[in-house]
């Protein structure tokens, strides 16, 4: 009887630490759902996927971008139409990966990721390949349960 | 009569504080707005105590500074200001509100710098984004991305 007892007592123990440690968990899985829509840029971007970038922005006149060496574009509609000339290219003509994402959970479901980007870009005529990187910044909030991006700021890195 | 004079007083109240609301959520974006206004005038008047109040002094808190050689993340507080004499002035200030707590400000800085031994002058634009966070009920940097925009 007793033994029971001590049985039940120890189920309960494990049962209150296991919901003591969710939350961590869960924290963890905000980042990686942040990271998720970075990797989803890129993604998009390698796949000439225009259907993919676009849906990763937020569909609202504030949401705003700093593309590489350009002035501000406001609304989804004005960054999503920006974002399309780089669409024509063929596929496989531009390879893009993410380097050293860093992610910074902020209160009020906001999040900002850092990174590098690295781009090569090949010449489908003389096969020629240039290469680019990028510092990245984006301000990505969750609205309706879905990680969305609000602001992003692109700009060049040298190659030395 | 006493009934109609404290009946219009109440109306009067009543409009008032609508008013004071409206006023308070537009005061959000002005003091937003406020960080990066004190970040061109901290630069320029190379006042380190103003800039430093602007930041959040957190490991937490980054930014990529503008260079035209390469400049990769700084992760953390760092104590200073710019060593060179550079005069800022801000255009096109202009803040989004994401939440009670959580704002992101995007703007232009004109940059003049000085060099200090010819005292040549060159001139350069910078674009610049500030995430700003309410912390203690007072707006500060938690991240800053800065770069040339080339004028050519």
């Amino acid at each position: 009887m007793r033994s029971k007892i001590l049985y039940g007592f120890m189920i309960a123990f494990i049962l209150c630490l296991s919901l003591y440690e969710a939350p961590s968990a869960s924290a963890a899985s905000a980042e990686e759902e942040v990271l998720q829509v970075e990797n989803n840029w890129i993604k998009a971007f390698n796949a000439m996927d225009f259907g993919l970038m676009s849906s990763l922005y937020l569909r609202a006149d504030k949401t705003s971008s700093f593309p590489p060496n350009d002035l501000l574009y406001q609304g989804w509609d004005t960054i999503t139409a920006m974002l399309k000339i780089n669409f024509q290219s063929p596929a496989g003509t531009l390879a893009w990966t993410l380097h050293n994402p860093q992610i910074t959970m902020l209160p009020d479901n906001t999040a900002i990721l850092t990174g590098y980007h690295i781009v090569i870009s090949t010449d489908p005529k003389t096969n020629a390949q240039t290469v680019d990187q990028l510092r990245v910044t984006r301000v990505m909030q969750k609205i309706d349960g879905k990680w969305l991006i609000v602001h992003d700021h692109g700009s060049g890195l040298p190659v030395k | 009569m006493t009934k109609k004079i404290i009946q219009l007083l109440s109306i009067i109240l009543a409009i008032c504080f609508i008013c004071i609301g409206a006023a308070g959520a537009a005061s959000s974006e002005d003091e937003a707005i406020q960080v990066m206004e004190n970040f061109a005038k901290a630069i320029s008047t190379k006042n380190s105590e103003l800039l430093s109040s602007l930041y959040w002094h957190s490991p937490k808190t980054s930014y990529f500074a503008p260079s035209k050689d390469g400049a990769f993340l700084t992760q953390g507080w760092l104590e200073g200001g710019p060593g060179v004499d550079i005069s800022l002035s801000l255009h096109h200030p202009q803040a989004t509100i994401l939440s009670d707590n959580v704002a992101v400000l995007t703007g232009y800085h004109t940059a003049v710098v000085t060099d200090p031994e010819t005292k040549q002058q060159s001139t350069d634009l910078i674009r610049q984004t500030l995430v700003v966070q309410k912390i203690g009920g007072k707006w500060l940097i938690v991240h800053e991305h800065a770069s040339f925009l080339p004028t050519k």
